[in-house]
């Protein structure tokens, strides 16, 4: 400015007529206080609107004044008139209760979200589970939803209220009041003494009244067996951490028998590398179990060959020298280490079977009291009740029904039209019986055959408790309103007694009654809360059976087992092995699509059951996989599909049963072959194995919907393992490979935390309980049969399953592989449109919203872990399984978005658990405990296997597992990706 | 001296053509009513077309999923088709620029088609990045410019961007080149027209040229400066499509090699196409003595050079994998060669490496049926090549637990046959509405003046 212009210059201030630089730097600013941030300078909070937020309300005020002139649509959003005391929306509530999936009767903890459940995870405190839970119990919240169920009482399939229904039941019952023929109450294994105690108590009422336990895959053996030893018809309760050596025969204890979740537990406890001894397993079986896949050393034998085995243990234990035993493969010599092996852990093993022969159980009774196991690694003074059945039982009702003798059946729990091996005379029977009464909230193929419909309630929607072994209880407490009309079974039952009685008093009265006293406590108010509050007690009953020495008794199940054994080796044909699938076991749940969609652990089949053999057979057969073959067993031909499974023995298949259910659901109809018919049952228990069958070829072929179609490791140094006396001489062993790369360039620095996983895979079992906690918690979707078959699965975490060496008997490996949050993200440099980026706690991130779907990222995944959604599977009638539904959409979880067609998706550590924790302790002012937070896979995890937590805090449980540790190594380390998840060499007890 | 030259070099030109009769007969086509021929070709070109749009609409209404890639397969179809018709894109701008400033004269007469071919291949190539995208309605995202998502930025370090970039301004300046390049001809067609509309149209597109020795000046300028430009696209487009592959880290994607293979492999291929084109356009518009036998053998003889250099990638590769001790990329390439895939791979080998080494042969080369069979077969081996480094690569990578097969739908085989019907639908309205032959530059390398025999006066 030159002086001249100065001088005709107008000046407001002596600031600008000197022309300061104060006043100048103040000039140059448009505003005087700078632009207003969207915080305040000094409190660095937000302020109330910032200027971004004034555009949006200003852009929202003028949409909606836009939008005024056109009618808004009304969606039925009715606000709370009075807020409900307990419900903040947004705030998960968790409600201890019992899982009813199957009759384990696991102790739960059930989250729900505005008021419904949706997830349902082990609880710790329980005795039984202590925090696991398998597949089946955390998948049955998806059952609650089912839109399946019946939905209220039906008349002769019509329906009507529960007062009609009472008057027409009440009606029949009263003219059957001085009936001399039989009234029968058909249940499954009811491990609930209160419901036990109303069921008796219904029935004392008439004359000619029984109760008749049926388990569709029974453990009577083990029952008849200890009735005919001790006098008392008692399943034990196995205690597999108390064994160092475990001799399996036939029994899938880690899959689905008796307890699995329980066992796996137990049995990961005796597993663990820091203690003395490592427990050893020896599993005697034919098709490949989950427990054959863990054990040590696998003897796959034909069944037919298990009986005498089971002799010849005996016999070696007892002389030293094998009789019965079969010769061939190798069998005796064995047999002989493994009783070598017993001998020397006296009082320390554990023998078992899941023979139905009471024969065979009476020999596994015989071995375990010689080796002095009862009372440590089984007891029956606090025996199990989590399976009652009575095979007989059955079978004389059936009897009974089709000769007239009943009046009338009621039926709870079990579903014998489908599962009765003998259906075609169940349902004949079932004719002549002119009241029947089904309790079951589904209308499965026995229900449709019944005249009234009571249903019952989910377990989420009733009072109920469970006594799954003595001494320990259950409680299990509504967690949301009944869904249907629906009435839980005990209400129905005191109704018909006349009886004006919420059932919730009468679980009370019974726990203040038979419960409370033995539980030391001093008030039962304080008691009775407690007990809700934690979802279990306990109490020191101890019901001591006498003790007999079973050897006097057993010559003539020896002489039986002897002549059957005798009778089979000149029987030609194939023999058949009968088992329950890790996800569907006896098939009650068959219209649980996160169930269907669980691959099998070891065949990794999915929405099917097939025909498993070897591949020896395969090749006598001139089959391949997916080609259809006939097996004609008593008749009756079936036509299954053929996997080829490695560990199968020669001459055996194995057949998944829980399939081809034809009154399931929109889900479960269809699905598989029902194979119960199969089941030998005409004058003994039945038998689960089955001998001459026939098989021959159809030429035809199935499309199997597998997850994993190729089995070998190829030699990749992927999973490494080693010996236990290899890992003794150095903890190192078979991960000798592993070495540190240099970088390039500098590392990118985790601030704070940085969150990490180690995978334990000695503890891993494969039991694949992880996928469905990670199905439920993330929203992932079901894509059905056809999808996966085109390898489209959506589940976010898999259970990688190889086997090495022997094809006839070989090593099985289980890796659990999600996302591993590589430090070093071959998908984060790839993305066009950064979808996919690192968050400074070392998670690997991705944001739906961003991605357009080029699909870069899932190829240069080294992992393939990313899931794209190839089609739209919510709120798509092609994906008709439950995010379709409008009830079934109630069990996502609101804390998870539920993805678009077009987007990838994958593991995202369950970060919206990471949040949860992270406020929870933000707002108590404390910092951060990160082994509080546990992500989905690992909450469900029953053998511990999974460890999540900050890398960088030295103190959490995952830095301190992984400090030093020589068996720690990532899987594909060399690409230098970084992994954020570890894995520990898994150390097998053998030679 | 003058008569041995004449002996030695065969015209680039035949038949003694004057400046008058060059303009003649390659404004007919335009000029004329349309054969019989054209309009069979082009119903069939229309009707792929229309099978494309159809498959392509009901994909984007439906989902991917209506194509056959899984978890472990996410590319198949639809980047083989992105990187084969960038591929033949290849030929056209190495024919206009390289050889331009290389002056190769022999170009001037099948550079217009060549860059025709390049612009449509490379349209029909951007066709599949975008709808092989989940979200195909957010494909603006991958642009960056300033806006309101955030502000949501592209990753630059994703070769994808690069393709992007490059493939867009590869397009830009193709285009560019082409349409200066056909300024002149179009003026002429302008001044020969004889409807109102046409001459309207033509008038509009030649920009006022008026053929003065400035305007003359100023293309000339023009034109090397593009060939300029055009020139490291050549190299740098199927350098960065190649990177797609290159930068990853999956084994037989993870190669340096990949670059100087990529682009031999697409102008080996962008020549086959060029050859294929070549041959049907010269026998339909009869332009016989125009693109001459001397043109299909320097073609044939680029095919023979460039094939070559890919069949010696191929050995390369091989070799590499194994000599770099990596079981992982071993693997990938005995897979190759003898897994589930082996046929495509056979297929690839025998059409890429084995094919083009008949064009040794004098006799083959000036069997115009041969050459145009071979040309087929060698687009079909560049589509497999693709296909298996693509394919194969990714169904067997590093954990055995995810492997998968990987089937083409309807769907995406009708996208396919789509992309030819555009490609073919755009070659056939150029040829009818536009000179396929330049002109100008024809003009420019007849002999006219300089009194050698068999010359003009």
């Amino acid at each position: 400015m030159s002086q001249r212009d100065k001088k005709n210059q107008y000046w407001r201030s002596f600031d600008e007529k000197e022309q300061s630089p104060a006043f100048l730097k103040e000039v140059e600013e448009e505003f005087a206080n700078g632009i207003p941030p969207g915080v305040d300078a000094e409190t660095h909070e937000p302020l109330p609107v910032s200027r971004r937020d004034f555009l949006k309300y200003m852009g929202f005020g003028l949409a909606s004044v836009a939008a005024a002139c056109s009618p808004i649509p009304t969606e039925k959003a009715i606000p709370y008139l009075v807020q409900p005391e307990e419900i903040v929306p947004g705030k998960a509530y968790w409600y201890a209760s019992t899982c009813f999936g199957c009759s384990s009767a696991c102790g739960i903890l059930v989250k729900t979200r505005e008021g419904r459940p949706i997830k349902i995870e082990g609880n710790a405190e329980s005795a039984i589970n202590q925090g696991g839970l398998c597949a089946t119990g955390q998948a049955s919240v998806l059952e609650l939803y089912d839109s399946g169920r019946l939905q209220g009482p039906l008349d002769q399939g019509k329906k009507v209220g529960w007062d009609n229904l009472d008057k027409a039941v009440l009606a029949k019952l009263n003219e059957l009041q001085d009936s001399q023929k039989q009234i029968v109450f058909l249940t499954g294994t009811i491990t609930s003494p209160t419901l036990k105690s109303t069921i008796d108590q219904f029935l004392s009422k008439y004359p000619n009244a029984k109760h008749v336990v049926y388990d569709a895959v029974s453990a009577s053996g083990i029952l008849d067996a200890h009735e005919f030893i001790f006098g008392k018809r008692i399943l034990p309760h196995y205690r597999f951490d108390k064994a160092r050596t475990i001799v399996s025969f036939g029994a899938d204890f880690l899959g689905t028998w008796i307890s699995p979740v329980e066992f796996a537990k137990q049995f990961s406890r005796g597993r663990k590398l820091d203690q003395k001894n490592m427990s050893q397993l020896y599993q005697f079986e034919s098709g490949l179990s989950l427990t054959g896949a863990n054990a040590d050393i696998r003897v796959p034998l034909l069944p037919s060959q298990i009986d005498s085995s089971v002799l010849g243990l005996l016999e070696c234990i007892e002389t030293g020298e094998i009789k019965s035993a079969p010769q061939d493969n190798g069998i005796r010599s064995q047999i002989k280490k493994t009783a070598e092996n017993l001998k020397k852990n006296k009082g320390r093993s554990l023998v078992v079977s899941n023979s139905n022969d009471i024969d065979v159980q009476n020999i596994v009774v015989r071995i375990n009291q010689i080796l002095g196991n009862y009372g440590h690694a089984l007891r029956i003074d606090q025996g199990s009740n989590q399976k009652k059945g009575h095979d007989k039982s059955l079978d004389r009702l059936v009897h009974d029904m089709k000769n007239g003798q009943v009046e009338a059946l009621f039926i709870y729990g079990n579903n014998p039209a489908y599962s009765y091996f003998d259906s075609k005379s169940f349902v004949e029977g079932l004719e002549k019986v002119s009241l029947k009464v089904s309790l079951d909230n589904r209308n499965h193929e026995t229900a449709q055959l019944m005249d009234y419909h009571a249903p019952d309630h989910h377990f989420l929607e009733s009072w109920g408790d469970s006594e799954p072994v003595e001494g320990v209880f259950h409680i299990s407490q509504p967690t949301i309103r009944p869904v249907y009309s629906t009435r839980s079974i005990g209400e129905s039952l005191n109704n018909w007694m006349g009886i004006k009685e919420d059932y919730q008093d009468t679980v009370k009265k019974y726990w203040e009654d038979q419960v409370f006293p033995y539980s030391g406590q001093l008030l039962f108010d304080s008691f009775w809360k407690k007990s809700v509050h934690d979802g279990c007690c306990k109490t020191n009953q101890f019901k001591p059976v006498k003790q007999r020495d079973a050897a006097q008794v057993i010559s003539e199940s020896v002489k039986q087992i002897l002549k059957k054994s005798k009778m089979l080796e000149s029987k030609q044909g194939w023999e058949i092995h009968l088992y329950e699938s890790v996800a569907l076991r006896d098939g009650q749940s068959a219209n649980n699509p996160w169930l269907q969609e669980l691959p099998d652990p070891i065949t990794k089949l999915t929405w099917d059951n097939a025909a498993n053999i070897s591949s020896k057979d395969a090749k006598k057969l001139n089959v391949k996989q997916g080609d259809v073959i006939a097996i004609k067993v008593k008749g009756r031909t079936y036509k299954l599909p053929v996997v080829i499974q490695p560990g199968q023995a020669s001459g055996s298949i194995s057949l998944a049963l829980g399939y081809g259910r034809t009154k399931a659901g929109k889900v479960g109809n269809g699905v598989g072959q029902n194979v119960y018919g199969m089941l030998n049952g005409s004058n003994a228990n039945w038998n689960y194995y089955v001998q001459n069958a026939l098989v021959s070829t159809t030429g035809t072929s199935e499309k199997l919907a597998l997850t994993q179609t190729h089995y070998s490791l190829e030699g990749r140094p992927i999973f490494k393992d080693a010996t236990l006396n290899q890992y003794k001489s150095d903890p190192a062993a078979g991960n000798k490979d592993q070495v540190d790369l240099v970088m390039l360039w500098e590392q990118h620095k985790t601030e704070g935390h940085s969150w990490g996983m180690a995978i334990d895979t000695n503890a891993c079992i494969g039991c694949s309980g992880c996928m469905v906690g990670c199905q439920s918690e993330n929203n992932v979707p079901v894509v059905g049969k056809e999808e996966v078959y085109h390898r489209r699965e959506m589940s976010w975490i898999r259970l990688d399953r190889y086997y090495k060496g022997d094809e006839e008997n070989p090593e099985v490996a289980f890796q659990p592989m999600m996302c591993q949050h590589c430090a070093n993200a071959p998908c984060e440099s790839v993305c066009p449109v950064l979808a996919t980026v690192h968050s400074a706690d070392g998670l690997n991130q991705q944001v739906y919203n961003r991605c357009v779907g080029t699909r870069y990222c899932a190829n240069n995944c080294p992992y393939k872990v990313r899931r794209f959604n190839w089609f739209d599977y919510a709120h798509n009638k092609s994906f008709d399984y439950y995010m379709n539904d409008n009830a079934g959409k109630l069990a996502l979880n609101p804390d998870v978005v539920v993805r678009s067609r077009g987007v990838m998706e994958k593991c995202s550590m369950c970060v919206q658990r990471i949040q949860e924790k992270k406020l929870e302790y933000r707002k108590q002012g404390k910092p951060l405990n990160s082994d509080d937070i546990k992500v989905a896979c690992q909450q469900s995890c029953p053998s511990d296997a999974i460890v999540f937590g900050d890398l960088n805090d030295p103190k959490s449980q995952i830095s301190k597992l992984l400090h030093k540790n020589k068996r720690r190594y990532q899987v594909l380390g060399e690409l230098n990706v970084k992994p954020a998840v570890n894995y520990l060499t898994k150390i097998r007890n053998k030679e | 001296m003058n008569c041995e030259k004449a002996f030695l070099e065969k015209p680039l030109i035949e038949g003694n053509k004057s400046f008058s009769q060059i303009s003649d007969e390659i404004c007919a086509p335009v000029e004329r009513k349309p054969g019989k021929l054209w309009y069979i070709s082009f119903f069939f070109a229309v009707s792929a077309l229309t099978l494309g749009i159809v498959l392509v609409t009901y994909q984007i209404l439906v989902g991917i999923g209506t194509w056959g890639l899984n978890k472990t397969v996410g590319w198949a179809f639809d980047i083989t088709n992105f990187v084969f018709w960038v591929g033949i894109g290849h030929a056209g701008t190495l024919i206009s620029a390289i050889l331009l400033l290389f002056r190769q004269k022999w170009r001037t007469s099948v550079n217009r088609a060549a860059e025709a071919m390049t612009i449509f291949a490379v349209m029909c190539a951007g066709v599949f990045p975008i709808i092989h995208m989940g979200r195909p309605w957010l494909a603006f995202w991958t642009l960056p410019y300033p806006n309101s998502r955030g502000p949501l930025w592209v990753n630059f370090t994703s070769p994808l961007l690069w393709d992007v970039f490059a493939i867009s301004t590869y397009f830009i300046i193709s285009f560019v080149f082409w349409y200066i390049g056909m300024v002149p001809d179009l003026a002429t067609l302008r001044d020969r027209a004889t409807g109102k509309v046409k001459k309207f149209v033509y008038g509009l597109f030649s920009l006022g040229w008026d053929g003065s020795s400035r305007t003359w000046h100023r293309y000339e300028i023009l034109s090397l400066i593009l060939a300029g430009l055009a020139t490291p696209l050549v190299v740098s487009v199927h350098t960065i499509v190649s990177m797609d592959f290159a930068t990853s880290v999956i084994p037989g994607w993870h190669t340096t090699i990949f670059p100087p293979y990529f682009v031999c492999g697409a102008v080996f291929s962008g020549f086959a196409m060029v050859l294929t084109l070549m041959i049907i356009t010269r026998k339909v518009l009869s332009l016989e003595e125009y693109i001459t036998m001397k043109h299909i053998d320097c073609m044939c003889k680029i095919v023979i050079l460039t094939g070559s250099i890919v069949g010696l990638a191929y050995m390369t590769e091989f070799f590499i994998a194994w000599y770099s001790g990596v079981e992982y990329e071993q693997y990938v390439f005995m897979n190759r060669a003898k897994g589930p895939y082996a046929w495509a791979y056979w297929t690839m080998v025998s059409c890429n490496v084995i094919s083009p080494q008949l064009l040794w042969f004098k006799k083959i080369r000036s069997n115009l049926v041969f050459v145009f069979m071979l040309s087929i077969v060698v687009n079909i081996g560049m589509w497999f090549e693709r296909f298996v480094i693509i394919v194969t690569s990714l169904h067997r990578d590093y954990l055995p637990s995810s492997w998968a097969m990987y089937t083409p739908t309807f769907v995406e085989v009708g996208e396919f046959i789509g992309s030819f019907g555009l490609f073919f639908t755009c070659f056939l309205l150029f040829a009818r509405f536009l000179p396929v032959v330049n002109m100008a530059e024809v003009k420019g390398v007849l002999n006219v003046g300089r009194k050698t025999e068999g010359a003009h006066d």
